[in-house]
Order: structure tokens, then sequence, then C-alpha cells
């Protein structure tokens, strides 16, 4: 053993780290533990797994849908879920704005610049068509739609890179990709089911197979089985119905420092009345926030979770 | 501490409420250090630090009598924590490569380039994080915890054999993945 630890310290004294925990910081926990220990029904804690990955999928539904300064403030905040994300956005000629984050740390003025050449390059091949349609991304409408779509779209860059991008499709790449054929098979319920795998917060991920008028196939992935798109509305219907009902669980939430106004945002996991669970990141009613603002309290269950504040953008 | 930091942390419920509340500090600085090894960000390492005793105090009422063992019960939290932490980030890597444009993070970035001996310290961070989490708890917590083999295999869950064969591998690993350069001159 003497050896093993000799190959350890050959290898990790470079690595180690000084310095203690802040004292700030200890206080805080102290704070939050005397909540957590006296709220008589306890404390759930959450992970940020879900919220993180939920929150990319909604901020990619924004892709497309902002024309305006608000809606570009909306995507700002939104795309910057938790502390550690960083997001950069570049304006395509069109008005939509496009985004990319990461968590590891802020993009250099170079990094933004690179990301928006990338973009620029995509929006081209757009434009022209081009591109290979990997999956559809099916969520409730935010402006009285039932249902919003986004495309998820691969392409190859002149560089050789390949890079996938979810948003709307132009009317080119929807006549190249056969989208209205395929969306019409989706919606009438079609698709073999060829993989599934469960997926965070109750959404399952399914790769569906489409079989073309002309004998192609065509697989997709999917966060929903095969079903009729008014199955699906009657899917987002039901959710709607059980928030205005404050029947849901709360798997995250997260209040947008930079702007308040937009509210808490979290993860809502409902189950519908066939016992299927389905998450969706949302604005979280403000009946179930505490007064201190500190707390999502839903009432029917008792379940209480801290309420995380997000960063500001990074630019 | 003071007694009123005291009294803040814990309402003193039971013996378990009271140890927790007298061991706070110590506990947490133990707890942040082995965590700060395990993500190597300070920050990062404090909102872990945080989630474990979050749990604990979630879980007040189950925690050991005695200070050592509620020493190693959030020890084993805190691998918890980090494990799960880990996982996201991969799930999350995952996801985004599917629904997005992802760029490596730093860790990633830093373990490709690295040439230079000023460079070593990220480059050996960055090795200890291509560690699969369960290889990665047994390391940290031999070398920066210093804990014994026993200690590790309560907090881990397995045997000491068990411990010291995921040790060898580990180790193996790491050499493999610094090369020369890092295993010898320290």
């Amino acid at each position: 053993m003497r050896d093993q630890d000799s190959d350890l310290r050959n290898m990790l004294e470079p690595a180690r780290m000084t310095g203690g925990p802040a004292s700030d910081k200890l206080d805080a926990v102290r704070q939050r533990m005397l909540e957590i220990t006296g709220s008589p029904a306890g404390h759930r804690v959450r992970t940020r797994g879900a919220w993180v990955a939920v929150c990319a999928v909604v901020a990619l539904t924004t892709v497309g849908l902002a024309g305006t300064q608000a809606g570009r403030d909306w995507i700002r905040s939104l795309f910057t879920p938790v502390e550690d994300s960083h997001v950069t956005t570049w304006e395509a000629p069109d008005g939509t704005v496009w985004s990319q984050s990461r968590y590891s740390e802020a993009y250099r003025p170079e990094e933004e610049e690179a990301v928006a050449r990338e973009f620029g390059e995509i929006f081209e091949i757009q434009q022209a068509g081009g591109g290979r349609l990997l999956g559809l991304l099916e969520v409730p409408g935010m402006f009285g739609e039932p249902i919003h779509t986004i495309y998820n779209v691969e392409y190859t860059l002149s560089n050789g890179q390949q890079t996938s991008v979810g948003g709307s499709l132009s009317p080119k790449q929807r006549e190249n990709m056969c989208v209205d054929e395929i969306m019409g098979l989706r919606d009438a319920g079609a698709g073999d089911i060829v993989a599934q795998c469960e997926f965070p917060i109750g959404l399952g991920s399914y790769t569906l197979r489409f079989t073309l008028s002309d004998g192609e196939t065509v697989d997709l992935q999917t966060y929903y089985p095969p079903s009729t798109r008014a199955e699906r509305e009657t899917i987002f219907g039901e959710t709607r119905a059980l928030k205005a009902r404050l029947e849901f669980t709360v798997l995250n939430a997260s209040l947008l420092v930079e702007n308040p106004d937009y509210g808490v945002w979290g993860v809502l996991q409902y189950t519908l009345a066939d016992g299927r669970t389905v998450g969706i990141t949302e604005g979280i009613p403000n009946e179930v926030i505490s007064p201190d603002g500190t707390l999502v309290v839903v009432p029917e269950t008792g379940e209480r979770v801290i309420i995380e504040h997000a960063a500001s953008p990074s630019h | 501490m003071t007694d009123g930091q005291t009294e803040a942390v814990v309402p003193g419920r039971d013996g378990s409420l009271g140890l927790l509340a007298s061991e706070f500090e110590r506990c947490y600085a133990v707890v942040y250090r082995y965590l700060l090894h395990r993500v190597f960000d300070p920050e990062l390492a404090e909102e872990l630090t945080a989630e474990t005793f979050y749990r604990a105090a979630a879980s007040i009422r189950r925690l050991p009598p005695d200070a050592r063992g509620v020493q190693m019960w959030l020890l084993r939290t805190a691998t918890n924590v980090a494990n799960s932490h880990h996982r996201r980030m991969r799930l999350r890597r995952l996801f985004l490569g599917r629904f997005g444009t992802t760029k490596p993070t730093v860790m990633e970035s830093e373990s490709a380039s690295d040439s230079t001996d000023g460079q070593r310290p990220a480059r050996v961070r960055a090795a200890v994080q291509a560690l699969r989490p369960k290889y990665q708890a047994v390391v940290v917590l031999r070398y920066f915890a210093e804990m014994s083999f026993d200690e590790i295999a309560s907090i881990v869950g397995c045997r000491p054999g068990a411990v010291r064969a995921r040790l060898s591998r580990a180790i193996a690993e790491l050499r493999e993945r610094l090369g020369d350069r890092c295993s010898v001159n320290s």
C-alpha cells in the first residue's frame, strides 16, 4: 500500500488546492438548515440536472420565436438558468436570435466571434435548404399555440465539423426534408418505435421511423411516443389544467435575478390521469411562492423547494 | 461558533441535532476539502457542500449519535452528491450534443492541449475528473482526505479489498492519462 500512496503523491500533489469555505456561505447554510429542520414537511433536496437539461430544451424553443426586444431579453435570461451557465447570442439576418450556452466559463470575445461566424454559416446552409433532420421537440406553445415544434437539424460546416441546432426550418428545408409529409404522418399517429429510453423528469426519448410515400424511411428522435396531434394537445391541455389546480411536483425553481419580473421558473412534473408523468419547464404560479420569495410550497403535498437565483447573462 | 449560531443551526430535538451543531464548522471544512478535490472548483465545491448539509438537515433524525459517525455520514452523502454531479454533467453533455451546439469544458480542453509543467495542475485535475466517479471517490478520499481503507470502504459502501482494487485501477488510469511526466519529479 505504501507504493500506492507513493504513486498517488507523485501524481496528485500538483493538483492539491488550498483554501477553505467562505464564512458567509457557512452562515447562509446554517440559516437554510434552520429552515429545513424547522419545516414540518421536511425538505426535498432536488438536483439541478433535470432543470439544466430541460432549460436547454426550452431555450431552444425560443429560437425563431423572438423578434421583439422583450423576447430577446426573455431568451437571454432563460438561457442562463443556473449559476454556472453562460450564453452567447447572435441575431440572424431574419431577426431571429440564436444562442449557444456552456457551463464552464464566460465566453471570451474571440469565442463569441467564432460562434457568430459558425451561426452565420449555418444560417446560410439553412436558407439554401441544407442540413439533415434529426429530431422533433414538441412543447406546449407559449403564445396561444397548442403545440410548438422545434426541429433538430444536423449541419456539416465548411471545416468538416458536424453540429446540430434546434429551431425552425426555412421553406427550402421543409421541402427538401419532406417535413410536411413527415408531420402529416406524425400527427396521424404513425411512426414505429425503433429505440427508446427513459429520460429525466418522466419524459421518454423515442426514435421513431416514418415511411414516406416514395418508400424512403426517416428516423427521428422525439420525446413523446407515436400519437396523434390531438392526443399531444390533450396532454398539454391536461398539464395546463393540473397547473391551474396546483397539482404538480416542483423539481426545481429559479428566480431570474436580472429580470425578476419574469417570475420564478422551474421544472414542473405532472401526473396525467392515465398515470404517465410529464415534465415541463415553465413559470411557477405565484400562489405557491412563499411570501418572502425564497421557497416554493406546494399546498397539496407540503413540498418545499428552495428557489435558486439564476445568474445574469454573461454579457 | 457562538452559542447563538449553534441554536440557529439546530433547534435541539435530540442528540444528533446538537451533535451536528457542535461539529458543524469542523465537518463543513472536512466535507468542503473533500468536494473541492472532487470537482476542483471552489464555488461548485461550496454549492455541493451546502447540498450535503441540507441533506443532513433533512435527515436529521437518522444521523449517527457520535461525532465520528456524523462525519462519515456526511462524507458518504458528499460522495453521493459528487457522483450525482458528475453523472449530471455527463448527461448534460450527451443532451446538449443531441439538441444544441456545445463546446468542450475547460477541463477537457486543458487535458487535450496542456504541454508545459506550468500547466501540470490543470492537467492532473483533468485526469482526476476523467476518472469514473467510483474511482475518483477512492482516490480523493485516500490522498486528499487521508482516510484509511476501512474508512473509505464505509463511505463508498464496499469492502476494504474492493477499495484497494479500485485504487489500483485508478492509479493505472491516471498513469496512463498523465504519462511519465507527472509520475516523476513531484
